[in-house]
Order: structure tokens, then sequence, then C-alpha cells
């Protein structure tokens, strides 16, 4: 079937290769923009340098935070905002502008190395886009996770605050004997409050280093976007090819041999042989 | 050059300028000669014998086809060339297959007065004991064949003991086969294997009186289905 129809058969073939190729082609160029992260366990805690990081390494954490905060509208609008594309997104609407939101954060990928590394990498049609989404990225990522942390050990520092003023207000209405007694709870109110101003300072101390500035993007090698091109091309005009064969040998009722004709009643006396396709009507004259 | 050779070479050249050869040559290019393999003479061979089994005495043989391009001049070529060389009964090649000689051919045969109204004058022969007919060469302009000129012209071929091979039309819808074919003692519908339809095989023998022999071809050919479809119409 496929030597009667080889022309029809294999033009799927060749005309699914090049579409897929050209396609491949034809996809814009992206670049991708890189960063290091360096994190560690902020003070007064014993730091992870050297050690694989324990039961919870620091990157994982800080990659683990970063991914959550990409899941989030306010966390990319900010990185869009304050990257080259504010202009753009401002103009969108809002399906088109959440749309956009979710693209810039599926750009992002975020890797641990290491346990104390975090590498992310931004991907963009445009060099200087995906640098300046990553630069904004890490400054935006640098500054939510400082204000947690700082917005939560400050949190902390005014309940011990409002603990241990509770208890020097009831020391001094206590009678001698109790006081003694409410030393002790005074002593414990005073150190975790002691405490939490210690943490307050390690928030405030940056949890996060920046190794690696994104100040340049690099063009995305292409050779397996076309590669896949090439092959998915491939791949649907050979089924496409094999779907049209099994149509055509559907719809074949040609005859092929002479016991068909005897099947049908006709009386077969012979054949002409295959005397070869263009040289059919040739032979060296002297044959006649 | 031999004078079988140079005969040879004759009947090619004359072939390619009749209807039939111009049809054909189409496949070749212009000033290519149309030639007749010894596979297809032997093949042919073999079914002039076969159909002499089937029917001792015949002198006539129709060739005919449910579609165009199915090898009918090829078949005709070979079984004229087989007769008349390998079993060396006089033939005479007609090409019918043209049945309206009032469109106009460029190309008229050497040697030949049209519509001059005796056939027999009008035969070329091209091979010792091979002769070629066209139907321009001997009915007048503006007459189509009929099934009475061809009786008439067997007639007179069969007075000259000559047999005849005829290249007829494909029939209907594309050509009037069916009227020329009761003509002949045999009729031949020849059917390209892997191609034509078994439908189209069994409505086409239906439609021919007796019962037709049929030839399977096997050749791939050169001209395209479209050309030669074209070229009946």
């Amino acid at each position: 079937m496929f030597f009667r129809h080889k022309l029809i058969l294999s033009l799927p073939i060749v005309v699914c290769f090049v579409v897929g190729t050209g396609l491949a082609f034809a996809v814009p160029r992206e670049y991708v923009a890189h960063a290091s992260v360096w994190a560690d366990t902020r003070v007064p805690e014993e730091s992870t340098v050297g050690t694989t990081g324990g039961q919870s390494p620091p990157a994982a954490g800080q990659a683990t935070l970063l991914t959550q905060m990409l899941a989030t509208r306010a966390f990319l609008r900010s990185v869009v905002q304050g990257s080259p594309l504010a202009a753009e997104y401002l103009e969108m609407g809002p399906v088109e502008g959440d749309r956009f939101l979710s693209s810039v954060g599926l750009s992002v990928t975020v890797l641990t190395p290491g346990p104390q590394l975090v590498s992310i990498s931004v991907r963009g049609d445009d060099a200087s886009d995906a640098v300046g989404i990553a630069e904004s990225l890490l400054g935006e990522f640098e500054r939510v996770q400082t204000e947690q942390a700082v917005n939560r050990a400050k949190a902390q520092v005014n309940f011990t605050k409002r603990q241990l003023d509770a208890a020097r207000e009831s020391m001094e209405s206590l009678t001698r004997s109790d006081r003694e007694s409410a030393q002790a709870l005074f002593t414990e109110a005073l150190d975790a409050y002691n405490n939490s101003t210690v943490a307050l300072a390690a928030a405030e101390a940056a949890g996060v280093q920046i190794i690696d500035q994104p100040d340049i993007a690099l063009p995305v090698g292409r050779r397996k976007t076309i590669l896949f091109g090439a092959a998915g091309g491939l791949l649907g005009g050979a089924t496409l090819s094999l779907l049209l064969m099994l149509v055509l040998m559907a719809r074949d009722h040609s005859i092929r041999g002479e016991d068909e004709l005897a099947g049908a009643g006709l009386l077969s006396v012979g054949s002409i042989p295959d005397f070869g396709g263009r040289d059919a009507g040739r032979a060296h004259a002297t044959s006649v | 050059m031999s004078g079988e050779a140079a005969g040879a070479d004759q009947f090619a050249q004359t072939w390619v300028n009749g209807t039939l050869g111009q049809r054909l040559s189409l496949a070749f290019g212009p000033g290519e000669h149309l030639r007749v393999p010894d596979q297809l003479v032997s093949g042919c061979t073999a079914i002039l014998r076969r159909l002499r089994a089937e029917l001792p005495e015949f002198r006539s043989v129709g060739v005919v086809s449910a579609l165009p391009g199915e090898g009918r001049s090829t078949l005709a070529a070979g079984l004229a060339t087989a007769w008349a060389t390998a079993e060396g009964q006089p033939t005479a090649l007609l090409d019918l297959s043209d049945s309206n000689p009032a469109s106009g051919d460029p190309t008229q045969p050497t040697g030949a007065t049209p519509g001059s109204g005796d056939p027999l004058q009008q035969l070329d022969w091209v091979l010792p004991g091979l002769a070629l007919l066209r139907t321009r060469s001997w009915l007048p302009p503006g007459t189509t064949v009929t099934r009475g000129s061809v009786s008439q012209l067997l007639g007179a071929l069969e007075a000259r003991r000559l047999a005849a091979v005829a290249d007829l039309p494909a029939m209907p819808p594309y050509g009037s086969a069916d009227q020329l074919a009761e003509a002949f003692d045999v009729v031949v519908l020849v059917v390209r294997a892997g191609s034509t339809p078994l439908d189209a095989v069994t409505m086409a023998a239906d439609a021919l009186p007796g019962r037709p022999a049929v030839v399977l071809n096997r050749t791939r050919s050169a001209v395209p289905r479209w050309l030669t479809h074209g070229a009946d119409r």
C-alpha cells in the first residue's frame, strides 16, 4: 500500500516535519536571568554552614517561602510593579492582568542546589525584562520575608512586655510573703522579654544574602525545542500517514490478482508483466 | 542497421506520431519513440495462446477498458506485434480509440491520405507482417467511427487475410467501446492491477457483448490517469 501511494503517504511526514521544525524555529527566543541566594539560620541559633542543614535546611525553608509567595497575587503584583513591566501591567484590565501575573509566576524557577543555597531563574521574552523581574523578585522577597520576621518578633516583644508590666504591677501590690514567689514569675517574664528583643534584633538582620545578582540574562538554547518540533512533526506526520493508509486500505476495492477476476466470474486470459515504470513503452528496437 | 531494425524504428516513429502514440508519448516527451518491449510481446503471445484455447478461430481482437488509462494501447500494440512477429500472422493494428476524427490531429501519418475511403490503401506497413491503420486515415473528415464502418473495415481486412487488433475507446461514459466491440470476434477487457475497482470491471463486462476476456495489466503507467482521462473525454 505504501509503495502504491508513496507520494500521498510520504507527503504528510515531510510536510509535518517541515512545519514542526519551522514552528520550533519561529518560537520567540527566551532569555533567562539567574540569581543565587545564601540562606542560613538566624542568630542566635547555630549556623548550619558546613553541615547538611539538619531536618530543615535553611535553603529549603527559603525556597518554600518564595514558592508560597509566588502563589499570591499580592506578591506577584509587587514584583511586577517594581519591574520594567510595570507600565504594561497597569494598562491591562483585571482579567488580563491576572493572567499576566500568573505567567510571571510561572516564569520563575526556584531550586535548592545545597542546604544553604537557593537558585532562582526567571525566563522572559526579552533579556532586560528577565533581569528586571529577577531583580524586583529578589528585592521583594528579601523585603517581605524580613518584614514578616520583624512583625512577628515585634508582636512577641509587645506580648512579653505586657506580661512583664503586669508582673511588675502585681509585685508592688503584694505583701512581703507573696513577693518571694512572685519574684520568680517576674524574673521569668523578664527573661522572656529579653529573649524576644534579641529575636527582634535577629529578625531585623537580613535572613538571606544575595550572592549572585541577576544582572545579565542569557538566551535559552533552542536545540531542544527544535529537536522536539522536528520529532513531533515526524511523529505527527507518520501518524497522519498511517491513518491515511488505513483509510486508503479500507476504501481500496481494486483488483490485484487474476484469482480475484476468476472469483468475480470473469474470464482471465493472462496479464501484462510489469516492465518498469517510465520505461514501460520502451524496448530495444529489434524486439519488434 | 538491419532491415528489421529499421522497420521497427519506423514502426515506433509512426506509432508515436499517430493519435494513440501521441497520447502515450506524453509520458516520454516529444521526439521519443514508443517501443514495444520483449516482455510485452512474450506476455501477449501467451495471451493469444490462451485466447485460442477459448476460441480456436478468431481473426479480430478489440481491446477495451472500463476506465481510461488502463493500458489499452499498450496491450493492443503488444497483441498486434506478437501476432505478427511471434506467430507470423499478418496483422493490422487499428487505432480506433479516437472516436471523433473531426476533432483534428496536427500530426498525420506519413504517406497517408485522410478520408480517401479505401482503408486498405491507407495501411502503413511498419514491419513485415504488421500494418498500422489510424481512424483519421480512412474516414472522411467529420465522420465518427460506427459499428457498421468497423465491420466493413474488418471485412476488408479479412478479405486480405489480415488479422486485426483494435485499440478501442474506453467504456461509457468515457467512450463508446460497447458499440464498437460488437464487431470483433474477441473482446479483451484490460484492467490495471491495483487500481481499477472490481465494480467498474464487472459493470463493463456486463455491458459488453458476450463474455469478454480480461487481461490484468501489471505495468505501472507513466501517463497520469487524469491526463489519459482528459484525452479520452
